[in-house]
């Protein structure tokens, strides 16, 4: 009995690590394990923001990046086209039209959500793009071998790669200003919006105030969170006065973006259907052509 | 029992003791009634008003208030703001009054704003914004209205000269000379405003007329050097009748429509009054102005039916023929309701009480006059 029991212990153990081992991997990319309940967010209020783009400019000096005087941003024809974040400004501001008040457009800063579960940390095959406890989504240098697959996962279509520099090409995007926050600093952009359309802190009491807020003025807000629940959570959250795709916000749903990416990487990998296809496409050539080899030698 | 009763009377001091602490301590500034309906409320029933923005009602006159005040802190482009505090809160008074800016301050005195507001954003309280952001969205809620580029210099003080010298201002209110309304009535077709000699011959402030108003009603970038303007309005467009009126009507309330509705009666103006009230005019009131009948100030209100409420004592000198029919000597000295039984004059008189075979109109009671006649 005893034997007879430990065998089919094993067996049903073997099972289910079999079962475990081949099934195909779902959306487990997110970290889950390391998101602090307390992890840091920044709540963008489309609504107070003014277009000063003063946060444009706080972030290019935070960041070395080389900006014009402060004063040149009063200027507003930027917003004449709509702009992406690229490797020389890590956000930008741009203006939508506003239907109740044509001379008050509304203006939405752009940059790295922060995605709970980032598609671009599942995407990086060397893991040089990593999610931090406190919320951040920063790059490592000294492990990116440039492959860029960060900016294809990406759902919001962030990172940008340095492809002018030869040597030492970098990805660039928002890093959620981690050095400075080390320091106890704020956010360079959130320190310096004059309105607080930026509000940085615990992401739980930054959705919390973005329902209280939206609760009571229902006149001013949409009733949603964009990144509230947007491929499992951003870091990032916005309020708006209009409907999210109306600013450019892409329709994603609720499930992380790793999910897509992971589930093809991962089903691609799966079974090892790479290396045994490609042992069989071998196998079939060296078949075919000894068989031909054999016919030839019959003939001759 | 013993024990119990001290039980009890512990419990009845203790509450005298609770409800000494909750009473107002002497010396304090705050009114409770600003946050407490109840004079004694309780822990367990504070019986709060309905906070928090209530008004602030009679705490002092705007002249009491300070003229100028510095506003915010020195930097490295720019300096503080000199606010013009009271020019502001005389304008807030067409507005939403001094409870547009200092909003959660229903209790004497007045309050800071870095009382609520955090000096600095990095803070515990996250719910409300830091003391620099409250100040920027306050002023900017309307400032940015005429000032959508958002130029600091336009309120903060500028280090630079040469920015100095650029730094616009804020547009100066354009006053119109007169504004003319248009009725869209086929008589007094229109109503002519004389704005400027409401504010320069009359003297009147700006806040005995305008109430409600947005800082953009007056001070519109569109309007900036349109003083001697000429404006034409649609009173029809976007508000009622009343809200039109309401303005005049704090002066002109007793006054007759003619005087600003050239020529205007109820039928001039279309108005359908039997349709409408119930009560048709006759070719006697149909001329009339409507403040003849509606005398009461503010709108229109419902004029008692009963002939004898404007025509004291008419029945006992009516001249009769002066409706077509001169009464013949038998129904000469009648009281009038003997025929006109329900006191509807203008409808059919009734001859059945008194005679059995006759009935109007085939038998009248007396001589048929042309109206002309009569009136002569």
């Amino acid at each position: 009995m005893k034997s007879q029991n430990r065998r089919s212990f094993l067996k049903a153990s073997t099972a289910i690590a079999a079962a475990a081992g081949l099934t195909p991997a779902t959306a487990n990319a997110g970290p889950k394990n390391i998101l602090s309940p307390n992890r840091m967010g920044v709540l963008v209020d489309t609504t107070v923001c003014i277009g000063c783009r003063n946060c444009e400019w706080a972030c290019k000096t935070a960041h070395g990046l080389d900006t014009p005087p402060l004063e040149t941003y009063e200027d507003k024809t930027p917003f004449d086209q709509m702009r992406r974040p690229d490797t020389t400004a890590l956000t930008v501001v741009n203006r939508y039209e506003n239907p109740e008040n044509p001379e008050l457009p509304t203006t939405v800063k752009v940059q790295c959500m922060h995605c709970d579960h980032p598609a671009c940390v599942s995407a990086c095959i060397v893991g040089a793009i990593s999610k931090q406890a406190d919320g951040a989504v920063i790059w490592d240098t000294d492990k990116c071998i440039g492959c860029r697959y960060c900016m294809v996962a990406c759902p919001f279509q962030i990172p940008a790669f340095e492809y002018n520099k030869a040597i030492g090409p970098r990805i660039m995007k928002c890093d959620f200003c981690t050095e400075r926050r080390g320091e106890g600093k704020l956010p360079a952009c959130v320190e310096s919006c004059p309105v607080e359309a930026l509000t940085f802190g615990p992401r739980e009491d930054l959705v919390r105030i973005a329902k209280d807020r939206v609760r009571h003025a229902p006149e001013r807000y949409v009733d949603h969170i964009y990144g509230e629940y947007e491929v499992g959570g951003t870091s990032w959250c916005y309020l708006a006065g209009t409907e999210f795709d109306k600013l450019q916000f892409p329709k994603l749903g609720v499930n992380p973006a790793p999910g897509v990416s992971e589930s093809i990487q991962h089903g691609i990998f799966a079974y090892f259907v790479p290396p045994v296809s490609l042992y069989a496409l071998l196998g079939a050539v060296m078949w075919t052509s000894r068989q031909r080899g054999d016919e030839e030698e019959e003939h001759s | 029992m013993k024990p119990i009763t001290l039980i009890g009377l512990l419990f009845v001091a203790g509450g005298a003791l609770s409800a000494q602490s909750a009473a107002p301590k002497s010396g304090s500034s705050m009114d409770c009634r600003a946050c407490h309906t109840a004079a004694t409320p309780t822990k367990a029933n504070p019986s709060l008003v309905a906070c928090p923005r209530l008004k602030i009602k009679g705490y002092h006159a705007i002249d009491e208030a300070p003229a100028t005040m510095s506003l915010g802190a020195e930097g490295a482009k720019y300096g503080p703001v000199n606010f013009a505090h009271r020019a502001h809160a005389h304008m807030a008074e067409t507005g939403k009054g001094c409870v547009g800016c200092h909003h959660y301050d229903q209790a004497r005195p007045i309050q800071k704003c870095k009382n609520c507001h955090a000096v600095s954003r990095k803070r515990e309280d996250l719910g409300k914004p830091d003391l620099k952001a409250a100040m920027h969205r306050q002023c900017l809620d309307c400032h940015r209205d005429w000032n959508p580029t958002g130029s600091c210099a336009s309120c903060h003080q500028v280090k630079d000269a040469v920015a100095k010298a650029a730094a616009k201002k804020s547009t100066t209110v354009a006053a119109p000379q007169k504004i003319i309304y248009e009725t869209g009535s086929k008589e007094g077709k229109t109503v002519t405003f004389f704005h400027a000699d409401h504010t320069g011959r009359f003297a009147l402030a700006c806040a005995e007329c305008h109430q409600q108003e947005s800082c953009r009603g007056c001070h519109d970038r569109k309007r900036i050097g349109a003083n001697n303007a000429v404006l034409t309005r649609h009173t029809t467009a976007g508000i009622t009748e009343e809200q039109a009126h309401a303005r005049c009507a704090t002066c002109h309330a007793k006054d007759e429509c003619s005087v600003c509705h050239k020529g205007m009666s109820p039928k001039s103006i279309g108005f359908d009054h039997g349709r409408r009230t119930g009560f048709a005019l006759n070719r006697f009131h149909a001329p009339l102005d409507c403040k003849q009948c509606h005398k009461s100030a503010g709108g229109f209100t419902r004029v008692n039916a009963d002939c004898e409420s404007c025509h004291k004592g008419w029945q006992a000198k009516f001249d009769h023929a002066k409706t077509g029919l001169a009464l013949d000597e038998q129904h000469k000295d009648l009281d009038c309701t003997s025929c006109h039984e329900d006191k509807t004059f203008h409808a059919k008189p009734v001859c059945k009480s008194c005679h059995d075979d006759k009935a109007w109109p085939a038998q009248r009671p007396g001589k048929a006059v042309g109206r002309e006649t009569a009136k002569k």
